[in-house]
């Protein structure tokens, strides 16, 4: 292996190709490296040398693990930390070479976290990948205040007259358990006639005001039983948008499930002003993250309610190709300006307030639909609305790693 | 004598369970039987508020189309001394603050309300009520005998917070008088 004969080519070889190879000199410091273990250096560390040193940096040879027979050479195995989080497993192995030097070669399992499709341990997408995932924890978070918040008041209004009418009715049914107590006492009654009895029993009731418990009784009941119908469809909505297992896979789901529930959310939290309409087609169950696309169509429809005024209406389409499904939702909303719609799915691009807006929502949105292998594209134009486009593929390509059967 | 009572809340269920407690307090408690108008639009409750005398208004805070305290800014326009209970699922200090200062709103009731609670500003809120209109005529007759308003002005007061609106006739340059055909 003469590298310096024709290092030029050598280099060039060394850079197209896709493994890291790094080389070293006698004393251990880095001699060579080629762009992908330039770029995976970078990863470990913002400056690129200490990356790669702290990569292939051993043990002093006296602590390495003994060899177990001639030929085999040493072998070592550690995590390294990454600077945005996470973790590289790193397995260094050092080989005697014939003329008495060592051959060290270093192995890097990508870091157990999911990547998405396509975009392979190239460094920028790994560091993108962390970031994200720890955005959407952020994003988790503050969708959960805001949740909370909503659901806090829009099962606050039942509970009131449920309550309410639990003492309303405590009321009527002591008044009837008297009448019922006054009619045995009647008909006991010696030497009162049949007339002077219901005499007695009609003045009792007009006490009571008999006729308005009659009539309010029935009505009572039934709007009590409709106000912990609503909290029940509250909190199966809450329970169906974040299932407690929140480590759930991909998984056969009705799409128009996952619809329902979010919408049920969204339009608690949006009060009575914004008009919502879903036009769905025959769906197959789709493969996916219920979880996930559930934060994606809540973040796509808290975007809609966020964008819309008086009248606003939101709706959702479904339709489906043959190997894919689409979800569009339209809002008839303030629209989003030229200049601006190429940035939406960037993190943290807002225009929103302080304390409105993270600027997360669309950028999460897009890395999860990514992940699914499908699309998510926007048309908009001011004063008219928006339209956002969700395409899936009806099944998981097998390739896919963050699929897992 | 009757009291009117009208209700506010853009929930129909809360208006009925409202009506149920203050029902169940009973006109010997409440010192007269009371009449109650339950409204889920506040517009409606508005134009009713035009035309109607009331006694008391109670009124839900955090409505989709106007706000409670909106509702009472507009309604003591038309009514100026009818007394006033604001229920609330929050009520902040800004808030409680706003209604104090604007709208002199008798009490805050919390929501979900305790019935008792609610039973008793009702009976409070009316008393206070009756009082300061019975002030008011004293007061008016005594100005009468000082001779400090005439007894045509005195008489007008009374009526108007029997009729609201009726001594505010409008007249064109003519001199001929409107009549707003839906207060008919
Ligand atoms: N339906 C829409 N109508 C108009 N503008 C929109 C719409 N959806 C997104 N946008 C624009 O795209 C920007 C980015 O949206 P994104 O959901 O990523 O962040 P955000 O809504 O500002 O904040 P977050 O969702 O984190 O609370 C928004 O600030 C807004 O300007
Ligand atoms: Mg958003």
């Amino acid at each position: 292996m003469s590298l310096a004969a024709t290092p030029l080519d050598a280099q060039v070889i060394l850079d197209s190709l896709p493994l890291s190879v790094i080389l070293l000199d006698q004393e251990g410091r880095v001699r060579h490296a080629n762009a992908a273990a330039r770029r995976l250096a970078s990863v470990v560390s913002a400056g690129v040398t200490e990356g790669l040193l702290s990569l292939v940096e051993g043990p002093p040879p006296e602590v390495r693990a003994r060899p177990q027979a001639a030929g085999d050479g040493w072998e070592d195995r550690r995590a390294c930390a990454l600077e945005g989080g996470g973790s590289l497993g790193i397995v260094r192995q050092w080989r005697p070479c014939a003329d008495g030097s060592e051959l060290t070669s270093v192995t890097i399992r990508p870091a157990s976290a999911v990547q998405p499709p396509g975009a392979m341990a190239g460094p920028e997408q790994e560091k993108q990948l962390l970031e994200r995932q720890s955005l959407v924890h952020a994003e988790k978070l503050a969708t959960v205040g805001q949740l909370a918040a909503g659901m806090a008041h829009e099962i606050n209004n039942p509970i009131c007259y449920v309550q309410s009418n639990l003492g309303s009715l405590q009321d009527y049914v002591n008044k009837l358990f008297g009448l019922v107590e006054v009619c045995e006492e009647i008909i006991r009654e010696e030497g009162s006639t049949t007339a002077g009895k219901l005499t007695t029993l009609d003045a009792r009731k007009q006490a009571i005001d008999f006729p308005m418990i009659v009539e309010d009784l029935p009505l009572l009941l039934a709007e009590s039983r409709e106000g912990v119908e609503r909290i029940r469809q509250i909190v199966q909505n809450l329970r169906d948008f974040s299932r407690i297992d929140a480590t759930e896979g991909f998984r056969l789901f009705d799409i128009h499930r996952a619809i329902e529930t979010t919408l049920g959310i969204v339009r608690s939290l949006s009060g009575n002003s914004i008009g919502f309409a879903t036009y769905f087609e025959e769906l197959p169950l789709v493969e996916c993250n219920p979880t996930e696309l559930n934060q994606v169509l809540m973040n796509i429809l808290v975007n809609g309610t966020q964008a819309v005024g008086q009248n606003g209406l939101i709706e959702i389409h479904t339709g489906r190709g043959p190997h894919h499904v689409w979800i569009e939702i339209k809002d008839n909303g303030c629209g989003i300006e030229e200049h601006v719609l190429p940035r939406i799915f960037e993190p943290f691009f807002t225009t929103k307030e302080v304390g409105r807006g993270t600027g997360l929502g669309l950028s999460i949105s897009y890395g999860i639909i990514k992940k699914h292998g499908g699309d998510l594209t926007v048309r908009s134009r001011v004063g008219a609305g928006t339209v956002f486009l969700i395409t899936l593929p009806v099944k998981q390509a097998r390739g896919n790693p963050a699929f897992t059967e | 004598m009757t009291y009117k009572l009208l209700l506010l809340d853009d929930e129909p269920a809360i208006l009925s369970a409202l009506s149920r407690v203050i029902n169940r307090i009973g006109a010997e408690r409440l010192g007269a039987p009371c009449r109650i108008s339950a409204y889920t639009d506040a517009s409606l409750a508005l134009t009713s508020l035009q035309s109607e005398p009331y006694d008391l208004v109670i009124t839900d805070f955090r409505m989709p189309a106007m706000s409670g305290l909106d509702f009472l800014r507009e309604a003591i326009r038309y009514q100026p001394d009818i007394a006033r209970i604001i229920i609330s699922g929050h009520a902040d200090l800004p808030t409680m603050v706003a209604a104090i200062n604007d709208t002199q709103v008798f009490r805050f009731v919390g929501k979900p309300w305790d019935d008792n609670e609610l039973q008793l500003a009702v009976i409070q809120a009316l008393h206070v009520y009756t009082l300061s209109r019975e002030n008011q005529r004293l007061a008016d007759l005594v100005r009468v005998q000082q001779g400090t308003i005439s007894r045509q002005e005195a008489e007008l007061r009374q009526l108007e917070s029997e009729c609201p609106g009726i001594t505010r006739v409008e007249r064109d340059e003519r001199g001929a008088i409107y009549l707003d055909e839906d207060n008919l």
